[in-house]
């Protein structure tokens, strides 16, 4: 869960610079509209990130203090913070007509089958240490 | 296998079994069964959060038995009854939910066992013993491409002297450091895969009558594998070693010094290589097959040599028949560096089965027979000593709650040898020991 809410984060994080491309895009091109638009949503983006932080921060707490109701809650709020921001993402490419151009990152799914052992076996061995009784050599040692 | 895998497995501790004072060695690229100490493994659910991501389990082990055989004799055995108590802690970022993390993983261990034998023989009580051991096991891996491993191990061993009384009574104790740092890299899709490794081991004995067997090894390994499947590769394998001696005693009651002039233990530069395969060959089913040159390279006195002494080989193959239950067969065909004489051949076989029911029951039999043929032993005694040591362990435990345990084990050691040592009184020739326990483990 927290993995996942580290994700969010990062995701959120890119959103946010990449709106904030945007607005320079759209200072270089002096559109006043596309600008006032896309500030718009960069505003609206980075208080929902502040929030996601908390949210962020809360989580954490929960998950020392082994509190399961709280965390789920903040993961909650997380996930809805991040979609929020995702669309606001979507919007602010609208803004300057580049939803069509911009597909994001590269994602690749990888499916393996249960039934393949999780362990990497074509791994070498590690060392042991040698910690068996030596044997005697002589009466008189 | 990278170090992490060490604590995985370890976390699983289906696998995993100690005999009491004895571990298998690895046998060079294949695992030769398993080894653990004998502490509670904690459910990683478990534990004190001391920080973000940080987890320090604790555990204690106690254990009730009886050792047939104390002094490794084969005829006056005398026996008695232990007390084993294990304190343990664990300090890893390992998840609650078992996962290892992605970058930077540490696994702190330390133990302590107190064993005390429950006997009215002031022989056998004074081999009340604490054996503690730590380790520390680093892994980061940055990029997935390239991924640096450190790892260290100590412990301090004690176990039973070669005679009860007179000169050859101290008890043998045993400081021994195995250190290793590694470096794996797997550029692009990670089908080209090289691995070097250091290793650096102290061994280091309190007893008088060993000190000169004190050493260092150095061994630098270089792993290069091919995936040819996913997870199933072909390998080149060269391990370079240098042994030496701490210090310059007499080893006379070590070595053979008559024919070699020399009055020290020899060191040498073994060297192995091998191709080979591991990995998985269906579904259910992998193997790790080597062969090899090998060559121990000492100074002075019996060396290895022939075709058969110039040649290694291991094969394992394992089998998951089920979800929970693992299946090993090996063999193997090897030299080792030995505190007696100069080296011993080792061939051996192995098997072991391991079984888990409802998450609650796990047990497991291990079983290992090696033929052993030492060289280089001072005059007087055979040349080539040979001894046959069979070993068999079987243990169930069974998890009350997932933080307390109950369990029983045997441990069976059997070992035949040609060397008589002066009689059938003499310890560490021909022996049979028993042992069993009683054991109950609490973890958190």
């Amino acid at each position: 869960m927290t993995n996942q809410a580290r994700e969010y984060q990062q995701g959120m994080n890119q959103v946010v610079t990449h709106i904030h491309a945007l607005e320079e895009t759209a200072r270089k091109q002096k559109d006043i509209i596309k600008l006032n638009c896309v500030m718009d949503k960069e505003v609206q983006a980075k208080v929902n990130f502040g929030i996601a932080e908390q949210a962020f921060t809360a989580l954490q707490e929960n998950v020392a203090r082994a509190d399961e109701g709280g965390r789920t809650h903040e993961f909650t709020r997380l996930t809805i913070i991040n979609q929020k921001v995702m669309v606001l993402g979507a919007e602010a490419e609208n803004c300057i007509g580049e939803d069509l151009s911009f597909v994001g990152a590269t994602r690749v799914d990888l499916d393996i089958d249960p039934n393949i052992p999780r362990d990497d076996p074509t791994q070498p061995g590690v060392p042991t240490t040698p910690i068996d009784r030596p044997p005697a050599a002589s009466t008189y040692m | 296998m990278t170090f992490r895998y060490l604590s995985v497995c370890a976390v699983a501790g289906l696998l995993l079994w100690a005999r009491a004072g004895h571990a298998q060695q690895l046998m060079g690229p294949v695992t030769g069964g398993t080894i653990s100490p004998p502490v509670a493994v904690p459910a990683p659910a478990n534990g004190l959060q001391i920080s973000d991501g940080a987890t320090l389990h604790t555990g204690v082990t106690v254990e009730g038995g009886y050792d047939s055989n104390v002094f490794y004799t084969d005829s006056g055995a005398i026996s008695s009854p232990i007390l084993r108590v294990t304190p343990a802690l664990d300090l890893t970022n390992v998840a609650r939910n078992g996962e290892v993390p992605a970058g930077l993983f540490f696994d702190l261990r330390a133990s302590l066992m107190y064993r005390e034998y429950l006997s009215s023989n002031s022989d056998v009580t004074r081999l009340r013993a604490f054996t503690p051991t730590a380790a520390v096991v680093l892994e980061h891996n940055s990029t997935g491409a390239l991924v640096l491993g450190f790892s260290d191990t100590f412990s301090r061993l004690q176990d039973a002297p070669y005679a009860p009384t007179g000169p050859l009574s101290d008890i043998i104790i045993r400081d021994n450091n195995l250190a290793a740092a590694q470096v794996r890299w797997s550029p692009g899709g990670g089908r080209l895969q090289g691995l070097l490794r250091l290793t650096n081991m102290i061994d280091v004995f309190e007893t008088e009558a060993l000190k000169p067997a004190n050493s260092m090894s150095n061994e630098a390994m270089l792993d290069l594998s091919w995936r040819w499947l996913p997870k199933t590769a072909l390998y080149l394998q060269v391990r370079q070693g240098y042994v030496f001696y701490l210090n310059d005693r007499d080893a006379g009651g070590l070595i053979d010094e008559s024919t070699t002039g020399a009055r020290k233990k020899s060191a040498s530069y073994p060297l192995r290589a091998v191709v080979g395969v591991r990995g998985l060959i269906t579904e259910k089913t992998s193997v790790s097959l080597a062969f090899g040159y090998q060559n121990a390279f000492y100074a002075t006195g019996k060396n290895t040599g022939g075709f058969l002494g110039s040649t290694t080989a291991a094969g394992e193959l394992v089998i998951l028949p089920l979800f929970s239950t693992k299946i090993t067969f090996g063999a193997h065909h090897d030299f080792q560096n030995s505190v007696i004489g100069n080296f011993f051949y080792d061939d051996g076989v192995y098997a072991s089965l391991a079984h888990q029911a409802v998450s609650r029951f796990i047990a497991q039999l291990w079983l290992a027979y090696d033929h052993k043929r030492f060289y280089g032993l001072p005059v007087g005694e055979p040349n080539p000593r040979i001894d046959d040591l069979l070993q068999a362990t079987a243990t169930v435990d069974y998890y009350l709650r997932p933080w307390a345990f109950a369990g029983l084990s045997y441990t069976l050691l059997r070992n035949d040898s040609n060397d008589t040592l002066g009689g059938p009184t003499a310890s560490g020739a021909s022996y049979t020991k028993h042992q069993i326990f009683a054991r109950i483990g609490l973890t958190y």
